[in-house]
This record gives structure tokens, sequence and C-alpha cells, in this order.
């Protein structure tokens, strides 16, 4: 393997490969589509409760005064207020998190992301990370938050017991409805959490500083060990959007 | 527990939050764009300290979002939190002072 075919890993790459991860190149990123279960056992765990990263795929954030107006400018639909998202028709999701600051997540179902490639522009974060130069950087700045963040996502139905063993913030579908953002402290590190729900299973995306993803996986594993929580693969994922 | 109403993100635990210290208006500069080195350091250095509401710069640590909170010092009542653009409309541009020949 030479650095030229070397695909991007994620946070957790170890600690998934110790699980007996099987990995797929998607979108540039090694992503783990299996994680030491069956395909029925599996998608019986998320609806449950599963822990999935999402880290080697596309992501980016854009922070400045005239940033909604560049991004509109990019044909992006944005949320209509701070804290909140919104999806795109190809299944991108963007997070206000302020008036003047928002984060885009690629589209993770396998189908979406497997028509795109690292590079290849059909792909809005790609698309919008191209149309950006230093001459936009007046209106507003580009955040690379592949680098800077991980992505994990925890589905299922015990999700909304397990979340407040490590969070502070009110997680109750309806106090936090779909497509909600916290920006808040979760086991201690900070974190952005959107919540959105797939065929009728709870899936909560969290993101925290990169240099904390190890500390977290493990919390989160420890947080979900008392509901039989356990990580799975982006198929497990995937299947939720096949019911 | 103690909350705090984030301006951005609404009641959030204490914990979360960093204070960094008193708003005081910036000493003005002179014609020639120099300040005072006695109101600079005045500026830089010396907290009032007052027994009372008093105006403070405070920081989300989460979002690193920085507003304004109007708290007493003596109960510790949080009165009132705004977001910093209430009070700074514009940029504040600092241009350099001349280099002299």
């Amino acid at each position: 393997m030479t650095i030229e075919n070397h695909h991007r890993r994620s946070f957790v790459h170890p600690l998934l490969e110790q699980a007996g991860a099987e990995f797929a190149e998607i979108a540039g990123g090694n992503v783990a589509l299996n994680v030491g279960n069956d395909e029925s056992a599996a998608a019986d765990i998320i609806r449950r409760m599963g822990l999935v990263d999402l880290s080697p795929l596309p992501r980016i954030g854009y922070k400045g005064v005239g940033a909604p107006q560049w991004l509109r400018q990019q044909s992006l639909q944005l949320p209509l207020q701070a804290n909140s998202a919104v999806t795109q028709t190809d299944g991108t999701l963007v997070a206000a998190l302020s008036a003047q600051e928002h984060l885009l997540l690629s589209p993770y179902t396998v189908a979406a992301i497997s028509a795109t490639s690292v590079g290849d522009a059909s792909g809005i974060c790609q698309r919008v990370e191209n149309a950006w130069s230093l001459d936009s950087a007046a209106q507003c700045y580009q955040l690379p938050r592949a680098d800077s963040h991980c992505w994990f996502a925890v589905c299922g139905s015990s999700v909304g017991e397990m979340l407040p063993k490590l969070c502070g913030v009110d997680l109750r579908p309806h106090v936090f409805a779909d497509n909600a953002v916290a920006q808040t402290s979760l086991a201690r590190v900070n974190a952005i959490i959107i919540r959105q729900t797939i065929a009728n299973t709870a899936v909560f995306h969290l993101l925290t500083d990169s240099a904390s993803a190890e500390y977290l996986w493990r919390c989160l594993l420890d947080a979900m060990a008392e509901f039989d929580g356990a990580v799975v693969g982006l198929n497990a994922l995937q299947s939720l959007h096949n019911d | 527990m103690k909350l705090m109403p984030c301006p951005l993100n609404g009641l959030r635990n204490i914990s979360e939050f960093i204070c960094a210290g008193e708003l005081k208006d910036m000493p003005l500069t002179t014609v020639d764009k120099t300040v005072d080195d006695k109101a600079w350091a005045d500026y830089l250095f010396n907290q009032d300290n007052a027994a009372g509401i008093v105006r403070e710069w405070w920081c989300h640590s989460a979002t690193s979002y920085w507003f304004i909170a109007e708290r007493h010092t003596v109960t510790d009542e949080i009165i009132r939190t705004y977001p910093a653009d209430e009070i700074y409309k514009q940029r504040v541009d600092f241009t350099p002072p001349p280099v002299p020949e």
C-alpha cells in the first residue's frame, strides 16, 4: 500500500478492527460496513441500540457574516433558525450552528454515497468545497470538519434512555424534535448532537473533537452496555432506510 | 445545578460556560491612533469589582459563542443575557500606528 492508494481512516479505525469490522472504500474513506455481526443480527441491534462510525464520510462547515447568503448561492436549502437542520434532496444534512455558521454532513445511505467518490463534484459537500475560494473569504470561511470532528451515530429505541447518562440537555422527542441541534457537553466533551428519525427509529448524530474520538467511543459503549447496545456497520444503518 | 441562559443555545449547565470578566469600554484612540499608556493599562488589568449588577463577557465553550450577561455580584443572580451585537454593531478594526521615520 502506498500513500496514493491509502484511503482515509476513521479516528476509531483500530477499535473497529479489533471488533472485527469489514471495511469498504466509500467516498475516499475506509468505512466499516459490518462489525462482527451477521446482517439480520445487526439490523435488530440498530433498532434497539447501535453505534455506527460515520467519521470517514465527507463533511464541511462554513462560518462568517455572509455564510448563509453564500450557501444559498450554492443552491442549498438552509434551516430557518439556529440549532436546527434540514435535509437536502440528496440526503445531505445542513445544520445551522448559529445564524452565521453551517455544518454540512454528506448522505450516509450506501446508495447515495456510493454514487459519489472523493473529488467527484456531484456530492454536495465536494461541490461546495470546490466552489469556495479565497475570493469567497470576505463572506465566509471554510471549516475542515472532516479533520476536526469525528462523526458517530447512535440509533435505536433505547437511545433516549442512554443519552441522559452522558448529556444534561433534555433530548426527549417532545422537547428535542427531529432535525433539532444541540451544542453541548457530552461525556464532558463539547459535542454537536443532531436528531433524526428513520423508519420510526431515533438516530442521533454526534460530532466531537476528533482528538476525543476514542474516548467518546468507549464512553458510549460503556453507557450502552446495560441496554445490550453494540457497534454495527453502515449496512445496519442502511437497513433502516429499506424499511 | 446552576443554569445559564445562553442567547444562542438556551438554558445550559453553568459548567459549559467561561466567564471572561467585566465588559469595559475600550479607551478611545487619539487622532494620531495612539492610546494613553495609563488608560490602556487600566483597561487591561484593573477591574471595578463592583457589588451589584455588572455586565460581563461570557463564552459558551461548546460553541465558542461570546455574549454579554448582566449578573448581580452579591446574589449571583443572572439578570439578562444577550448577543454582543446588541452593543457592538460594527467591526472594530485596529490600524497599526505609522512607523516613525
